[in-house]
């Protein structure tokens, strides 16, 4: 499944990024959202809007459908322990 | 070239220190901590994005060359040349290899998102210069119950760290400047190879909860602030609000200081004249150098409100949410969220709203708002179109001008997205990521950095914007009152009638029939050109009514009553359709050209501006007069 497949609320782990070119894709885990990355979905803006998106490396992202559909994850059950020492 | 100006030798131990960081990581504040006020824009040939630099002296007693780059988030990676990631590359590079003592870099973090600062800091280590790691947002991490160890993290990253709350500007400083030293002690040192370490493991292990941090996070207060803000109801209705408060101080704002400015205007004629008295000399100063220093000042108090609002909107971190909540309406037109403010903006002014593009980060994105912007219908364009409408259609109804009004009110929104829509498939195609954005923590803005910033912007609109409307004016003022030579020879004629304006009006007159333009109109078009407010005077000029902007009905006589030699009307109510087909569509502004000039520093985008939409008007013109023509409005 894609990121953009995602519901509101629930969490996920990027497997890869492919916005088809790699300087973008580099770019796009400098940012945060890199494979291995875990990422909440705190909320999706009205009319196939961007994605409210939190890492667990500590940052929020809003991102555009388009990108998300680019980015591969897999469902992540429970609540595991954020890292960073983040809360 | 050496990219940092200097007017004096550099001794030992002078340095460029480059400060960077993830955007929203609180460089600016460490910026103006270190700096004080000397802060200016630098002048570096070739770099497109404002590159803020101070002084600063150093704990060796050297000068410090402090340059603030746009916030970025990789170094190694950039998605175009011309973004900010590119310019910033670029910059390092260029200084590395051109100053005499290696650049020092001073990379800025937010220790409450410390694991994503630290994969910038990979990078930054890579470069292989000096570097230094400054923690912000003290306070924040305080608040949060928790604590850095700072020496672990030098430890582990292999460089020299220090913690600070930029909001105490002097021990901010004397902990920068210290860390300073100890940055270029250790670069003389050989040893330069960088150790690797995994970003998420660090972070991990330096930061620590402490006892007694009860306060409510800033992560958890943003939360609860998002759950309001980005509600699927609420936060829309909230956004309208704001933006309306908005505009509406900007729109309402443009009144009273127009008013103010003309006031002073006029009395600065009546002292001119009556000391030079009426002649030439007084002409020029009053009507052209004057009115063009006036029309500069009326911008600033909408420059400034917008500034510090915009200012407050993306410290406070409400910018990208309002962003967030619009970002789909835009993506139709192949903009982002981050266009709504600059593109609603210019239906106040498209002066300011230029400005104001630099809240976009896409560089292609960016440059097709300013393009566009002069399209939309600004305040300045409604009372124009309300004297044109009073003047060509007196006798008509009040719903036939209505009707005209409110279509030449959408004609300006219309025509600014099909623009956009043809642009973004033209001259401004090419990938552009579509949005990724940060959703910062919500903070208080420091109300010192966002007044100093609002000031810089306006001093620089003064200088940069101001000269090249004072030199058009003047242009302007000589086209439309020097006479061409050999024009003596008709002493019937009056001094606009023998202008240089007049001869070329005539020269067009050919070509511009066919929207039903004869050449006293193409005249008015000329001395509209830097401000399309002085189309019905300089109309008024050269059919000899005086006061005609004032007084737009004895206009309106004179242009019903104006028969061509067959006897039939000289301007008809397709004349006047086709000539606000024009003025919606034309730049006649050259503050906005200005303005463009100023943003994209180049000729080339105002150029295009000028010559597209120009042509643009003119083409709609034709079309309107010959179908008008067609249904028998001629």
């Amino acid at each position: 499944m894609t990121l953009a497949d995602a519901t509101a609320g629930s969490d996920v782990r990027v497997e890869s990024v492919d916005l088809g070119d790699e300087q973008a894709n580099g770019w796009l885990s400098a940012v945060g959202i890199g494979a291995g990355e875990r990422l909440t979905v705190l909320r999706r803006a009205a009319f196939g809007g961007p994605l409210h998106v939190a890492t667990s490396s500590g940052g929020e992202f809003a991102l555009a459908v388009a990108v998300a559909r680019r980015v591969t994850v897999t469902p992540v059950d429970g609540r595991e322990p954020s890292e960073g020492g983040e809360r | 070239m050496s990219p940092a100006p200097s007017t004096r030798a550099p001794a030992a131990g002078d340095r460029t220190v480059v400060l960077v960081g993830r955007p929203n990581a609180g460089k600016s504040s460490v910026f103006n901590a270190i700096t004080g006020s000397s802060a200016r824009v630098g002048n570096y040939p070739g770099v497109t994005v404002d590159v803020l630099e101070g002084l600063a002296r150093g704990k060796d007693g050297a000068t410090l060359t402090v340059v603030d780059l746009p916030g970025l988030y990789s170094l190694k990676t950039a998605v175009q040349k011309d973004s900010d990631e590119g310019v910033a590359r670029s910059f390092i590079e260029r200084l590395a290899r051109t100053d005499a003592s290696p650049p020092l870099v001073l990379q800025v973090l937010d220790p409450t998102r410390l694991a994503l600062g630290l994969k910038l800091t990979q990078e930054v280590l890579a470069l292989g210069l000096p570097v230094g790691l400054v923690l912000t947002q003290k306070d924040v991490l305080h608040d949060e119950g928790r604590q850095v160890d700072a020496a672990a993290l030098a430890a582990a990253v292999g460089a020299p760290v220090v913690l600070v709350d930029a909001r105490s500007k002097e021990s901010a400083r004397e902990a920068i400047l210290d860390l300073v030293a100890r940055a270029a002690g250790r670069a003389d040192d050989a040893d330069t190879s960088s150790p690797t370490f995994d970003a998420a493991e660090v972070a991990r292990s330096v930061v620590s909860d402490v006892r007694g941090g009860h306060k409510e996070g800033a992560r958890e207060r943003t939360r609860r602030i998002d759950a309001l803000l980005l509600h699927p109801l609420v936060g829309p209705v909230l956004f309208l609000g704001i933006m309306t408060a908005l505009f509406a101080a900007v729109f309402l704002v443009a009144d009273p200081a127009t008013n103010l400015m003309e006031a002073l205007v006029t009395r600065g004629r009546e002292v001119m004249l009556r000391t030079l008295g009426k002649n030439l000399l007084s002409s020029f100063l009053s009507d052209g150098v004057l009115n063009g220093a006036g029309t500069v000042l009326a911008f600033m108090p909408q420059i400034v409100i917008l500034t510090v609002a915009l200012e407050l909107l993306e410290a406070t971190g409400y910018l990208a949410r309002g962003a967030f909540l619009v970002d789909r309406v835009l993506g139709a037109l192949g903009l982002s969220g981050r266009s709504f403010v600059p593109l609603l903006m210019g239906h106040a002014c498209a002066v300011p709203a230029i400005g104001a593009t630099r809240v976009i980060r896409d560089p292609r994105e960016r440059l097709t708002a300013i393009l566009v912007l002069p399209l939309t219908t600004c305040s300045a364009r409604l009372p124009t179109y309300g004297v044109v409408i009073g003047a060509f259609f007196a006798d008509k109804s009040a719903l036939f001008k209505a009707a005209v009004f409110v279509t030449l009110y959408f004609s300006g929104l219309l025509s600014a997205l099909v623009t956009s829509l043809v642009l973004r498939r033209t001259a401004t195609k090419g990938t552009s990521l579509p949005l990724v954005m940060e959703m910062p923590a919500y903070r208080l803005p420091i109300a010192g950095a966002v007044a100093k910033r609002a000031w810089r912007t306006s001093t620089r609109f003064l200088r940069d914007v101001g000269t090249t409307i004072v030199l058009v004016a003047s242009i302007l003022w000589a086209a439309l009152h020097v006479p061409v030579p050999g024009a003596e020879a008709r002493p019937d004629a009056s001094a606009a009638e023998k202008s240089v304006a007049a001869s070329l009006g005539r020269s067009v007159e050919p070509l511009t029939k066919l929207a039903g333009f004869d050449w006293r109109i193409n005249v008015g078009l000329v001395g509209s050109f830097g401000q399309r407010e002085l189309m019905v005077g300089t109309l008024g000029v050269i059919m000899g009514v005086e006061d005609a902007d004032e007084e737009p009905r004895k206009l309106s006589a004179h242009l019903r009553e104006a028969k061509k030699p067959d006897g039939t009307a000289r301007y008809s109510t397709a004349t006047g359709l086709a000539l606000l087909a024009f003025f919606v569509l034309a730049c006649q502004c050259m503050s906005t050209v200005a303005a463009i000039r100023r943003e994209t520093r180049s000729w080339r985008w105002p150029a295009l501006v000028l010559a597209y939409t120009y042509s643009v008007g003119f083409a709609a013109a034709v079309l309107v007069y010959q179908i008008a023509r067609a249904v028998g409005a001629g």
